[in-house]
C-alpha cells in the first residue's frame, strides 16, 4: 500500500530505471485507458478463484456436491455424498477421478494464486482420504500415477510438513501410503515390499535423526525403491552424501519429483534435473 | 570471605555470578554471549555431541565454564551451584543425553538407552573436570521432559505458590510453559528457536551491549538500544520514509529479542509489515543492521509456536481464555519485552488480569542453591509433590492443529478470520481479537535481579583445528555463515561457539578436493577473550 504521494513518485522513478519495459507498457496501458481504448483482455491474463473453482466443478450437480465438500474440508459430508452415490449404483473409480479428486485440485490451484492456505489444503486432503477409502473398499486399488509411501524417520514425530506433501501428491493423482512419524528403516522396508511402492517420501525436522533417512536409502537400493528426502534438519549437501536418494526443498519437488521417478527415470537422472 | 558462584547454563549463552556468602550479595556478573558448543539449538547440540562424542561436547562446554569462572576471580570458593535446562546440564555433567534426543520411542529402543535419574544431587569439581574442586550443586528434573529451569521459573515466580489459574513461560530458545488449574499442572516445551533471544534474526544477537531491544514510536521510529550497565537508552533514528536512519545515540550493534517483538508490533500496527512482505523489503535500523523478510518469517514461526504451545496447555485443561489470572514472564525477553506489545503478536495470551515481568530465573535458582546448599533436600522432596501432565507438542494433534494455522498466518499471510474459522472447526477455542487492560508488574529493571560491582561479557573463543593439505582455495571458508572458520596457510579453525554445527557443515560439503573433514577436527582449548 502507497501511503503518501512523495514515495509513490519515488516508485515510479525506482521502476522507470530497474524496469523501462514494464514502465513502458504501464505508461502505455495509461495512455491508452485515458484514450478510452477497453483493454478487456488484460483480465483473461490472471486467473481468478472463480475461474479455477468453475473449470473444475463437474459438470454432474452431484459430482459437484461431493467437489464442494472435498473443498470445503467437509469430510462427513465427503463421506455422506460419496457413499449415497455408490449406493445408486456410480462407478467409484469415476468417483474418485472425477467428484473427489478436483476438490483437492481446486484447493491446490487456489493455494497457488493465494487465494487458499496450507491448513485448508490439508482439511481438503481428510475429506479426500475418507471418500477415496469408501471407494477403494469397492473396488481395490484405483489407477494411480504411481505408488509412493511417506513417512517420518524413526526417532522424530514432527509430521506437519509430511502431511502437507502427502495432500499435495495426493492431489496430483499419486496414491499414497502414508506411514505416519516415528517409523524404523525395518518397518518402512516391510512396507514398500507390501505395497510395492515406486518411491518413499522421508522427512525429519531434527538433525538428530537425519541419519536414519541415509540408512532408509542404503538399505533400499537393493529394492531399487529411491528416497526423496526432506523437512527441516536435511538439505541438498546432505543429501548427496549417500545414493539412492533425492533432495526436495517444497512440496512442488516432491510432485516433481514423483512424476520423474514414476515416470522411469532413476535416482541419478532425477538429481542430474533437479539438483 | 566465602565465596560461591552460581550459574545459569543456556541455549544461546551462560551467566555466572561470584557471591559473598557471609552478607548474602552478589559480588560480580560474567556473561558468555554464546553457547559454545556448535549449533543454533538444544537439538543441534545434542546432535554434536553424539556425533562428535558426548566426551568432547562435555570438555567444550566445561573448559567454557571454566573461563566464565576464572573471569570472576573468586577468592575462598566453597560451592557451586548451576541450573539450566535437562540437556545442557547433563552434556555439563557429562551423563547420558541420548534419551532426551528423540522426540519419538523407537529410536531410543533400538539404542537400549537407560535414562539417568536426574534427581538433584552433589557432584565434586574435580570429577566434573571443573578448574576448582568444590562442591557443585545440580538441581533435580521434575520429570524426563521438566528440568530444572522449568522448575526454576514455577518456584521463583510464585506461581506454585497462588492458588489462581495462572500461566508461566521462560521466553528462551527452547521456550518452557507451564499452566496451572487447581493443584494440576500442565507443562509443554515449544521450541520458539533461537529468533526469540535474537539470534536466528539476520542481525540479530543476546540481550547484551548495543543491541536494540525496543523501539519507541513517534513521527519516525526511536530505537532503543541496552547500554554497558544493561540499561535501555536512545540509540539510531529509524526514518521509514527514505529507508535510511540516523545514527544518533548509543551505538547499535544488532537486534535481540524484544527488539524483534517491537519491530513485529511497530510493522505490523503501521502496515509496514504484512506477513510474509515488507514493505520496501527491508527495514533499515542502523549502520550494517537491516530486517529483512526471513526475519519476518523466522520471528513468526517463533511467536507461533509460542501461541499454539499456550493454547495446546489451555485446550488441555480445558479452560477458557477469559479464566487466566496471571501471566508470569521470565527469561531476558521475558523482562524487557513491552507486555502490551509481546500481547499484539500473540506470545503473551491477550486476557490475564495480571502480567509479571520476573526476570531471569533459573539463575536466581541456582543462586538459592549456592547460598543455602541445604535446599537441595526441599527441592527434591516438592518433586515429588508436583502434580504435573507434561504434553509433547510434537506428537499433539491440538498443537499441530493450531501451529498450522501459525504457519499460515505468518508465512502464507492468512487473515486472522480464517485462522479461527479454522480452529472452530476442530473444536478449539479461538484467538481472542480484544485485548484485555491488565495490570503490569515489573519486579526488577534487569533480566539479572543484581548484577554486583561489574558486569563483564565475554565471547568464547574455543576452537577446533585440524591441518589440511590443500589448494588453499578457500570454498570452504567463505562458505561459511557465520564466519566460523578461518584459515592460516595449512591450518584451519573453526570457532565452536559460531559454528552452526551438524545441520550445516557447508565447509565440508562444498570442498571441491574433498579434503576437508570435520572428524579430522581436534579441540583445543584456549581462554575465553574478553570481548
Amino acid at each position: 500500500m502507497i501511503r503518501h504521494i512523495d514515495i509513490a513518485v519515488q516508485k515510479i522513478f525506482e521502476m522507470k530505471e530497474k524496469e523501462p519495459a514494464k514502465f513502458k507498457k504501464l505508461i502505455d496501458e495509461g495512455i491508452m485507458i485515458g484514450l478510452g481504448v477497453d483493454l478487456g483482455d488484460r483480465s483473461k491474463e490472471v486467473t481468478t478463484a472463480n475461474q479455477i473453482e468453475e473449470q473444475r466443478r463437474p459438470k454432474d450437480p452431484e459430482y459437484a456436491a461431493v467437489t464442494e465438500a472435498v473443498i470445503g474440508g467437509n469430510s462427513a459430508e465427503a463421506v455422506k455424498l460419496t457413499a449415497a452415490l455408490i449406493g445408486k449404483g456410480k462407478d467409484p473409480t469415476d468417483l474418485v477421478l472425477h467428484a473427489l479428486m478436483p476438490g483437492i485440485q481446486t484447493v491446490c490451484e487456489l493455494y497457488d494464486i493465494g487465494e487458499s492456505y496450507m491448513p485448508e489444503i490439508l482439511l481438503a486432503n481428510e475429506a479426500l482420504i475418507e471418500g477415496v477409502k469408501l471407494c477403494q473398499e469397492k473396488i481395490g486399488d484405483v489407477h494411480s500415477q504411481g505408488k509412493l509411501i511417506s513417512l517420518v524417520i524413526e526417532g522424530d514425530l514432527h509430521d506437519i510438513g509430511k502431511n502437507i506433501v502427502a495432500a499435495i501428491l495426493r492431489a496430483n493423482g499419486f496414491e499414497v501410503v502414508d506411514l505416519g512419524s516415528d517409523i524404523t528403516v525395518e518397518a518402512a522396508v516391510k512396507a514398500v515390499k507390501v505395497a510395492n511402492a515406486d518411491l518413499v517420501i522421508g522427512t525429519t525436522l531434527m538433525s538428530t535423526t537425519k541419519g536414519g533417512l541415509k540408512a532408509l536409502a542404503e538399505v533400499l537400493e537393493s529394492e531399487d525403491v529411491p528416497v526423496a528426502c526432506g523437512g527441516a534438519a536435511i538439505d541438498r549437501h546432505f543429501v548427496e552424501t549417500f545414493g539412492n536418494s533425492v533432495y526436495g526443498r517444497t512440496p512442488l519437488d516432491a510432485v516433481k519429483i514423483a512424476k520423474k521417478i514414476c515416470g522411469g527415470k532413476n535416482w541419478k537422472e532425477v538429481r542430474k534435473d533437479l539438483h | 570471605m566465602n565465596q560461591a558462584i552460581n550459574i545459569d547454563i543456556g541455549t544461546s549463552g551462560i551467566r555466572a555470578q561470584l557471591l559473598n556468602l557471609m552478607d548474602s550479595s552478589v559480588l560480580r556478573t560474567a556473561i558468555l554471549s554464546r553457547n559454545p558448543l556448535p549449533g543454533a539449538n538444544v537439538v543441534d547440540h545434542m546432535d554434536f555431541a553424539i556425533s562428535y562424542g558426548q566426551g568432547t561436547a562435555h570438555e567444550i562446554l566445561v573448559s567454557a565454564i571454566n573461563s566464565l569462572i576464572n573471569n570472576l576471580k573468586p577468592g575462598k570458593l566453597k560451592r557451586i551451584a548451576v541450573c539450566g535446562n535437562p540437556i545442557q546440564l547433563s552434556i555439563f555433567e557429562g551423563i547420558e543425553i541420548r534419551d532426551l534426543a528423540f522426540a519419538g520411542r523407537n529410536a531410543l529402543e533400538k539404542m537400549r538407552v537407560k535414562p539417568p535419574k536426574r534427581d538433584g544431587h552433589v557432584v565434586s569439581g574435580n570429577e566434573i573436570g571443573l578448574s576448582t574442586d568444590v562442591d557443585v550443586i545440580i538441581p533435580p528434573s521434575i520429570k524426563h521432559e521438566i528440568g530444572a529451569d522449568a522448575l526454576a521459573m514455577m518456584i521463583k515466580t510464585g506461581f506454585l505458590d497462588t492458588h489462581e489459574t495462572c500461566m508461566v513461560t521462560d521466553y528462551g530458545t527452547n521456550a518452557e510453559m507451564a499452566l496451572k488449574v487447581g493443584d494440576r499442572i500442565y507443562t509443554g516445551s515449544a521450541a520458539a528457536g533461537s529468533a526469540i533471544e535474537g539470534q536466528q534474526i539476520s542481525k540479530g544477537m543476546l540481550a547484551t551491549p548495543g543491541a536494540i531491544a525496543d523501539l519507541r514510536l513517534s513521527g519516525g521510529w526511536q530505537a532503543l538500544v541496552l547500554d554497558e550497565k544493561l540499561r535501555l537508552v536512545e540509540g539510531p533514528r529509524i526514518n521509514l520514509r527514505n529507508g535510511t536512519f540516523k545514527a544518533t545515540g548509543y551505538p547499535a550493534k544488532g537486534i535481540t529479542g524484544t527488539g524483534v517483538i517491537a519491530l513485529m508490533y511497530a510493522g505490523l500496527v503501521t502496515g509496514i509489515i504484512k506477513p510474509p512482505h515488507i514493505e520496501g523489503d527491508k527495514i533499515r535500523l542502523g549502520k550494517g543492521i537491516t530486517f529483512i523478510e526471513e526475519d519476518v518469517i523466522e520471528a513468526g514461526k517463533a511467536f507461533g509456536a509460542l501461541r499454539a504451545g499456550h493454547l495446546t496447555l489451555m485446550h488441555e485443561a480445558g479452560i477458557a481464555y477469559e479464566n487466566l489470572e496471571t501471566m508470569y514472564m521470565c527469561g531476558a525477553s521475558g523482562t524487557y519485552v513491552d507486555p502490551q506489545k509481546a500481547r499484539f503478536i500473540g506470545i503473551v495470551p491477550a486476557t490475564p488480569k495480571r502480567i509479571v515481568q520476573c526476570g531471569n530465573t533459573s539463575l536466581e535458582l541456582a543462586k538459592d542453591l549456592a547460598f543455602d546448599p541445604d535446599y537441595l533436600s526441599y527441592l527434591n522432596e516438592m518433586k515429588k509433590s508436583i502434580l504435573a501432565n507434561h504434553i509433547m507438542f510434537a506428537s499433539s494433534p491440538t498443537f499441530a492443529a493450531i501451529y498450522i494455522q501459525e504457519i499460515a498466518l505468518w508465512n502464507e499471510g492468512m487473515p486472522l478470520e480464517k485462522y479461527n474459522a479454522n480452529l472452530e472447526r476442530s473444536g478449539i477455542q479461538p484467538i481472542p481479537q480484544k485485548l484485555q487492560e491488565s495490570i503490569i508488574e515489573r519486579r526488577y529493571e534487569r533480566d539479572i535481579r543484581e548484577l554486583g560491582k561489574s558486569l563483564e561479557i565475554m565471547e568464547p573463543k574455543l576452537g577446533f583445528f585440524a591441518t589440511i593439505q590443500c589448494s588453499s582455495c578457500d570454498t570452504c571458508v567463505q562458505g561459511c555463515p557465520k564466519e566460523a572458520l578461518s584459515r592460516e596457510n595449512e591450518s584451519f579453525r573453526v570457532n565452536t561457539a559460531r559454528c552452526l554445527g551438524t545441520a550445516c557443515r557447508k565447509c565440508e560439503e562444498r570442498c571441491p578436493e574433498k579434503k576437508f573433514s570435520i572428524n579430522n577436527f581436534k579441540l583445543e582449548l584456549p581462554e575465553a577473550v574478553e570481548m
